[in-house]
């Protein structure tokens, strides 16, 4: 892999992934994955 | 990964998440951020009658992890998902670190839960002592092999920020750098492979800092050799 394609290919990852952090905060999904990690996970623990 | 929303949605929060950690640190995280990662080292330290570098037909084993993330960690919970059930199936039926730094602590103390453990809870348990008894004969067993969060990271190693860049010129072959690394892999030949975790033994070992961690671009030289996974 040449240089030049991987900075492209670091670039359109780094935007995609900028994009996909900002829109998933402003669709409110933080919510849920805070609230999976901070109450008990059933699943975690073998229960659920 | 998969649980927590009350409809399905894209996880473009998860996913991004994943990106941007993947593009800057690649598995860097495995090396030094996860916790069990550092519980297999510690067994592995314990002294046994012999420590396997690795065993034959073993890089088959590597792509089970691949097969995990597949199907523990996409299909099977998009499937629960169309049936309007979210179950994070990795989480609940192979995840080791949960069973150990959650379950069980939050189990013995508890009483109102331990009323409540069953065959999944044994079962969880079953595969934490299986993963612990193969640490002591195998470097990271889960890191290797099972786990699905390491199969990702190690897609963006090509490409991560975090990387280890080696001078063919100035390697004397002592071979040191493939003794130490606990991945079981030759750091020279495949620097840039995706079960390299960055945890930087190698460069510590190198007599001739031919091996080094870095941060940032590579340089242009490096995006020219050859690298095999």
């Amino acid at each position: 892999m040449t240089r030049r394609v991987r900075i492209g290919i670091c670039t359109v990852l780094i935007l995609l992934g900028t994009a996909f952090l900002l829109y998933g905060i402003f669709s409110g999904q933080v919510a849920g994955v805070i609230a999976k990690a901070t109450h008990i996970c059933l699943e975690c623990i073998g229960i659920g | 990964m998969s649980g927590g929303y009350k409809k399905p949605a894209f996880p473009f929060y998860v996913l991004g998440f994943l990106l941007l950690f993947g593009l800057t640190l690649g598995r860097w995280i495995c090396g030094w951020l996860c916790p069990f990662g550092w519980v297999q080292d510690l067994v592995y330290r314990i002294p046994f009658f012999k420590k396997l570098r690795t065993f034959r037909f073993e890089r088959y084993f590597r792509w089970l992890k691949y097969a995990v993330l597949a199907v523990l960690v996409i299909g099977l919970p998009l499937l629960s998902a169309f049936k309007g059930v979210l179950v994070p199936w990795f989480c609940k039926v192979l995840c080791p670190s949960g069973t150990l730094f959650g379950g069980i602590p939050l189990v013995a103390a508890n009483a109102a839960l331990r009323n409540q453990i069953g065959f999944l809870f044994w079962w969880k348990v079953g595969v934490l002592s299986a993963l612990l008894l193969l640490s002591l004969l195998v470097s990271r067993p889960f890191c290797r092999y099972l786990c699905p969060l390491g199969a990702i990271y190690g897609l963006f190693n090509r490409i991560a920020l975090v990387h280890l860049s080696y001078e063919n010129e100035t390697c004397v072959d002592c071979g040191k750098c493939v003794s130490v690394c606990p991945m079981g892999i030759d750091p020279k030949k495949q620097f840039d492979s995706a079960e390299c975790i960055r945890c930087g033994r190698c460069a510590r070992a190198c007599p001739t800092d031919a091996l080094t961690v870095r941060f940032g671009l590579r340089k242009r030289a490096e995006s020219h050799k050859k690298s095999t996974i």
